[in-house]
């Protein structure tokens, strides 16, 4: 650039200038600087505090004796293809400027790191730079070197030295004896021995398992801006460390390194963690030199979780001694010897740094009579995702984190800091328990999420049923079901209840058997469902539009031998079974039978069954106490009591429909009774509404989507329930909208209903929370290992409290993998959902573990991919689905569903293409009228994957003659579209890469119209002419066919012919 | 030719005129949007394979010649990405012939360098990867950081990446079912593209472009964006930016009518 060759001025003539090749240590400073251009991550900078004024041209003499003194501060860089070389500059040709800056920030260290944080070129130009600060608390005087020339011990040498200069500048004293040139130091190359540590040391690292269980992994294009805190530990943590040093038989420092592993293995970097390190290199003899003499040594810790903490530290101990004898290999030569992640730009061996600085004081002194200190400045800038110095002197332990926050959020670096600090302070006291039992949380981890947890509170009745009798006794003739024109009273439900009981009795029926029940929503459901309770007997929930051999399967898994159904029903059961109708329930009674209440409410309510994503069904044991649990919950989370209703809209089968039918059984309210259209049309769901005045509405956000555009109008007032999958944002905005109260709520079959909820009120932010654990419950988010994680630290979550079912029916593998025991919280449930904890106290869920994938070296999150897609404004639903095997040929495939408008597939992709990395990119788009759903109203992945595999057979499939049989070459070609994009709604218009197709794609295509008809393609045609319509016709006007001319050329004004080669 | 033609300005627009698999907008996008009376001859790259030991020289007389050999003056030189660097070389050669110096408008213009091969060689990787399996994906990305590190200049590491690419690739791409010829094209048009970037690298544009119109792009990665910024001020006469990913550059209608402005001047 011209301005930086004017800048640097020539070299005298006669003097010839050595340029000289840079180190690789040296190189890699450039290279980070070519990969994220701009960025000032190499600067390095340091301040002096000064009281008064200072005198102007002595500070520029006094700067220009150090760059008399020091050559390497002269040393200059030059950037060329793939080479750095450097040479140093003469005294007389390197500028000292001392630059005024002037205080435009709010605090003088924004505006030290404002002029420090302006990167340096390599392009020949100085790579120092200082500036003069003046201010009421006196003057700053700061200077930002390159790391090339200088690193942090050079700062101390500089600042003595300069200080002195300053003081014989301003009295006029001599030079002391001894001032001349310091020749650079030159390092020596690394010892053989040292290599083959390192290769030893390192052998097998795969740096893909560093990344933390918060923040991000990285993002596409890093700025590598950086953030810090400092923080004093406190007195007791000094005490602590100083106790573990006498106790563990270690240095000051090997305790906080091992401290500052453990706590990167409790956050996701373990086992196998490696920490990077800063080691000062200069050799005996040249401690003063000035220049870039330090070494990054890559300290590797294998964190045993079995191991006893004392173990540890000493295997710590170990580590850093050892690799501090091999500190002579710079980092940058040992990178090459490990695997990369894929498409990683920076090859890092580590992304967590540990800078420990004994006797660490930024000293005060005396310049020129004035009182001066030294201050330090940030660049803004962070190599790393997260470095910890800790800075330690007297009694004084002081903790100064640098953090990207493009990583790492600061809630997540302070909670991070919390934990060292209780970690620290355990150290000695847990010295000889495993590692995986040491705890590693902070005082703000226990206290939100044990407030979350202390859910504690009675539930009163204690069943349903009991409730149930409760309101028979005091309100008999209060309705307690509507259904249509129909209305039944407490007394009629619980009359035509005991008729089922006798029913069941005479056939044999004892407590503690399964009785399956097949009937559609509706008062006789609800009197077989409390009869078979009055019974003693457990009810399991048939579906009757469910495929007869699922229905099947689950009577004869779970050994029903009687089934409530209607007679028309009978056929469909399979034989050896007693089908039973239960009788109409009837509108008004007069008898009360009481007396045959209480029955058992202790053990199991229902059975009920669950396809889980692959294998089987499981049925799931859920107990009266858990039911009544969530039952009485809502009750009151919903203010709901007698005379209130409760819209009964979902499929039974599915066991929320539970609550729907519960709770105002529970209250004395009300549960009216929608048929399923209601679940499809959004009018009919309003008209129901209306009608019947209903307060509580529930249904999941797959339902809500279809109906909100008829049904919303008659929310406002209303107390609306949706949970069950994933709840967009747009959605959530959408129903709050409505003037509806939202209440966003979670939970698996396995923990009864729902297990977490929460209100959603205002504008939502960019994800939602699921609210906080509901009474008697208690939420842990827990790592592989079954450790507690803290506030934000994402893992498993578990459920454990009233909720949790008794296990799954006859699988007693299963049952124990699933549902295990908490030493404090007792039995609970892995539900298999990946989620974090909030620091207000609510969860995050951050989607099925089972929906992030690895397709060809990329960790994908397909909810990210939907979530993506649902952000462009005509897309309504998306759900991203992945076909074939992810470490050979898969491919992401993409369902939407239209908002109403059109949709074009064209724009989807433009979106994704542009927001979403490219191996995120789904490669085809399928618009569909709306997605499958599954028997509980989410969205059906099953069926869509098979879907999608269906569409790829069909295609292969040989192809019905169809209208483009007269245009043989159309019809070829829209084949040849068909079998590669394996699907079957090719037409004419299909534009190959839009679909599904990619280069790879298109060169086959290629391959296989040349092979099959000895046309040649070349493929850069085929990206102009992506269509079948226009393919064909390029072909035939090359074959000199002139009828059929080019389709859909642009027109244009200009004469444009961009292929007219100037060659 | 149309006698339209004739009165048409005439411009060059030097880009690599890259075919297979592009996403980002080309000159075939920006073209037909513009108002102006302009033909606009666009750089050809030569066929794959044929640019094997290609100078920036060599580059410039292939296409300079068809100037030299017609009476048109040359009114405007557009750049694209690293093709601003040839049309600084080509707009220099045009003034020395024709004595006048034509428009240089520069669309992101940048200078090659070590990292931005590599960047082409990830993608390119990507576009075959549905052929690769795992471990030729880790083996390919490995050489291709091997070769950055241990590259001492572009035209090496050109040779290095494109070696690597036809190395892994040509396997996997026979095993996808691929002929020779169709292995030729999706490969060779990426080494073809390397030498292209690693050529122009030949070239110092530093006493041109300062007389150039800039056009930017936002992204952070493309053209004048990498520069620092008391760089950037002198990079060129004048610098125009959008707020559009470099992808889009070309296809804008606001970028249309700004060239049109500047077409007028």
């Amino acid at each position: 650039m011209p301005s930086s060759r004017e800048r640097l001025p020539s070299p005298a003539p006669g003097i010839s200038r050595e340029h000289t090749t840079a180190s690789a240590k040296e190189e890699a400073l450039w290279l980070l600087e070519t990969l994220v251009p701009g960025c000032a991550a190499n600067n390095v900078p340091f301040a002096l505090q000064i009281a008064g004024e200072l005198h102007i041209p002595a500070l520029e003499r006094a700067l220009s004796a150090l760059l008399r003194r020091y050559p390497v501060l002269r040393t200059v860089y030059r950037a060329h293809d793939t080479r750095l070389t450097k040479t140093t500059l003469e005294p007389d040709e390197f500028p000292v400027e001392i630059e005024r800056l002037h205080s435009s920030h709010p605090s003088v260290e924004a505006d030290l790191t404002a002029f420090v944080a302006r990167p340096f070129s390599l392009d020949g130009s100085p790579l120092l730079r200082a500036g003069l600060l003046p201010r009421e608390d006196g003057a700053y005087f700061c200077v930002a070197v390159h790391h090339l020339n200088f690193d942090v011990a050079s700062a101390t040498i500089f600042i003595e030295d300069f200080a002195a200069a300053y003081e014989n500048e301003v009295t006029g004293s001599p030079s002391p004896p001894g001032d001349g040139p310091v020749d650079p130091l030159v390092e020596a190359e690394p010892r053989p021995e040292s290599l083959s540590f390192w290769h030893e040391q390192l052998a097998g690292f795969d740096p893909d398992g560093s990344d933390l269980w918060c923040g991000v992994s990285e993002i596409p294009q890093p700025t590598l801006l950086g953030e810090q805190i400092t923080y004093r530990l406190s007195p007791a943590v000094k005490k602590s460390v100083q106790r573990a040093q006498k106790d563990l038989r270690s240095p000051e420092a090997v305790i906080l390194l091992a401290a500052y592993c453990l706590l990167l293995d409790g956050h996701g970097a373990g086992p196998d963690v490696v920490v990077g390190s800063p080691v000062n290199v200069r050799p005996q003899g040249a401690e003063r030199a000035i220049g870039y003499h330090v070494n990054f040594i890559p300290l590797r810790v294998r964190v045993d979780r079995a191991m006893s903490v004392r173990d540890l530290v000493l295997r710590t101990r170990d580590v850093f001694f050892n690799s501090l004898l091999h500190a002579d290999v710079p980092v940058d030569a040992l990178t090459r010897a490990l695997p990369r992640s894929a498409f990683a730009r920076r090859a890092m061996l580590f992304r967590h740094v540990f800078n420990y600085l004994p006797d660490f004081e930024l000293p005060e002194f005396v310049i020129a009579d004035r009182p001066a200190r030294t201050l330090m400045v940030e660049n803004g800038y962070s190599k790393f995702d997260i470095e910890f110095f800790v800075m330690s002197s007297g009694e004084d332990l002081r903790v100064r984190i640098v953090y990207r926050p493009e990583i790492l959020g600061r809630s997540d670096v302070e909670l991070m800091l919390e934990r060292y600090e209780a970690l620290l302070l355990s150290l000695t006291a847990e010295a000889d328990r495993p590692v995986r039992e040491i705890p590693l949380w902070g005082e703000r981890d226990r206290t939100v999420i044990e407030t979350a947890n202390r859910t504690a509170a009675q539930v009163l009745p204690a069943s349903v049923l009991e409730a149930f009798h409760g309101h028979v006794e005091a309100s008999p003739d209060a309705v307690a079901i509507e259904d249509g024109e129909r209305t039944v009273t407490y007394r009629g439900l619980w009359e035509s209840a005991c008729a089922v009981t006798d029913m069941l009795r005479e056939n044999r029926v004892d407590p503690g058997d399964v009785v399956a029940v097949a009937v559609k929503r509706s008062p006789e459901l609800a009197a077989s469902v409390l009869g078979i309770w009055l019974a003693g007997a457990t009810y399991l929930p048939i579906d009757p539009d469910h495929p007869a051999q699922r229905v099947s399967y689950q009577l004869s898994d779970s050994g029903t031998r009687v089934v409530l159904a209607g007679t028309e029903m009978a056929g469909h059961l399979g034989d050896g079974l007693t089908v039973l109708p239960p009788d109409p329930v009837a509108g008004e009674t007069a008898a009360r039978r009481l007396g045959d209440f209480p029955a058992d409410s202790t053990g199991r309510a229902y059975l009920i069954y669950t396809s889980g994503s692959t294998g089987r069904p499981k049925g799931t044991l859920v107990t009266h106490p858990g039911l009544a649990n969530a039952v009485a919950h809502f009750t009151e989370e919903l203010g709901v009591g007698s005379g209130d209703s409760m819209l009964w809209l979902t499929t039974f089968a599915f066991d929320i429909s539970g609550l729907e039918l519960f709770v105002p059984l529970f209250s004395g309210g009300r549960a009216v009774v929608a048929p399923d259209e209601a679940r499809v049309n959004g009018g009919l769901l309003h008209d129901l509404i209306e009608r019947h005045d209903v307060q509580v509405i529930q249904a999941t956000p797959t339902t809500w989507r279809i109906v909100l555009g008829d049904g919303a109008g008659i929310l406002r007032g209303r107390k609306v329930l949706c949970g069950g999958e994933t709840l967009p944002v747009t959605l959530a905005q959408q129903l709050v909208a409505t003037g509806c109260d939202l209440h966003h709520v979670y939970g698996p079959t396995e923990s009864t209903i729902w297990s977490t909820s929460g209100t959603v009120t205002g504008r939502p932010g960019a994800r939602l929370d699921v609210g906080r654990p509901i009474r008697n419950t208690q939420i842990m988010v827990m790592d592989p290992d079954g450790r507690e994680l803290p506030l934000g630290v994402s893992g498993e979550l578990c459920v454990a409290g009233h909720g949790v079912a008794e296990g799954y029916h006859n699988r007693t593998e299963l049952t124990a993998d699933r549902f295990r025991d908490h030493a404090v919280h007792g039995r609970y449930y892995r539900t298999g959902d990946t989620a974090r904890w909030r620091t207000d106290g609510t969860l995050e869920l951050l989607g099925r573990s089972d929906r992030q994938i690895k397709l060809r070296g990329n960790r994908i999150e397909l909810g990210e991919i939907e979530a993506t897609l649902l952000q462009h404004p005509e897309v309504k639903a998306a759900a991203v689905i992945v076909l074939g095997d992810p470490s050979a040929d898969a491919k992401l495939i993409a369902f939407v569903e239209a908002a109403g408008g059109s949709l074009s597939v064209d724009d989807l992709w433009e979106q994704a293409r542009t927001s979403l990395s490219r191996s995120m990119v789904p490669q085809e788009f399928v618009v569909v009228d709306a997605l499958p759903t599954n028997a509980n109203e989410k969205v059906d992945y099953p069926a869509l994957t098979a879907m999608a595999a269906e569409r790829g057979t069909e295609t292969r499939a040989p192809r019905e003659p169809g209208s483009h049989e007269s245009d043989e070459l159309l019809a070829t070609l829209i084949t040849l579209w068909s079998g590669l994009l394996e699907r079957e709604d090719v037409t004419a218009d299909t534009n190959f890469f839009t679909s599904g197709g990619d280069s790879l794609r298109g060169a086959l295509l290629g391959q296989r119209l040349e092979d099959g008809t000895g046309i040649y393609v070349p493929l850069a045609e085929l990206f102009e002419n992506p269509t079948p319509r226009n393919l064909a016709a390029w072909i035939r006007a090359a074959n000199g066919d002139q009828e059929a001319a080019p389709v859909g050329t642009p027109a244009t004004s200009a004469e444009h012919d961009p292929r007219t080669p100037i060659s | 030719m149309h006698s339209q033609v004739e009165k048409a300005e005439l411009a060059i627009a030097s880009d690599f005129f890259a075919t297979t698999g592009r996403t980002v907008g080309a000159f075939t996008d920006l073209v037909p949007r513009l108002e102006a009376n302009l033909t606009v001859w666009e750089t050809l790259t030569p066929p794959a394979g044929t640019e094997i030991g290609m100078t920036a020289d060599d580059y410039l007389d292939r296409w300079l010649a068809d100037v030299r050999a017609s009476d048109h003056v040359v009114h405007t030189v557009f750049g694209f990405c690293v093709g601003s660097v040839f049309a600084a070389a080509m707009a220099e050669q045009v003034t020395a012939r024709q004595g006048s110096a034509p428009r240089l408008i520069l669309f992101d213009p940048e200078r090659p360098h070590a990292a931005l091969l590599h960047r082409h060689y990830g993608d390119a990787l990507q576009i075959i990867s549905m052929a690769l399996s795992d471990t030729e994906m880790k083996a390919a990305t490995h050489a291709g950081e091997a070769a950055l590190e241990e590259c001492s200049d572009l035209t090496g590491l050109a040779t290095r990446l494109s070696a690597a690419l036809l190395d892994i690739g040509d396997p996997a791409l026979r095993r996808a079912g691929l002929g020779e010829q169709r292995r030729t094209e999706l490969l060779g048009t990426f080494g073809s593209f390397l030498n292209y970037l690693a050529a122009s690298a030949e070239i110092d544009p530093g006493d041109i472009w300062p007389t150039a119109t800039a056009i930017s792009s936002a992204t952070p990665r493309n053209g004048l964006n990498v520069l620092p910024p008391e760089q950037r001020a002198d990079a060129v006469a004048r610098e125009i930016r959008f707020d559009l990913q470099h992808a889009d550059l070309l296809r804008s209608v606001d970028v249309a009518k700004t060239v049109d402005e500047l077409l007028r001047t």
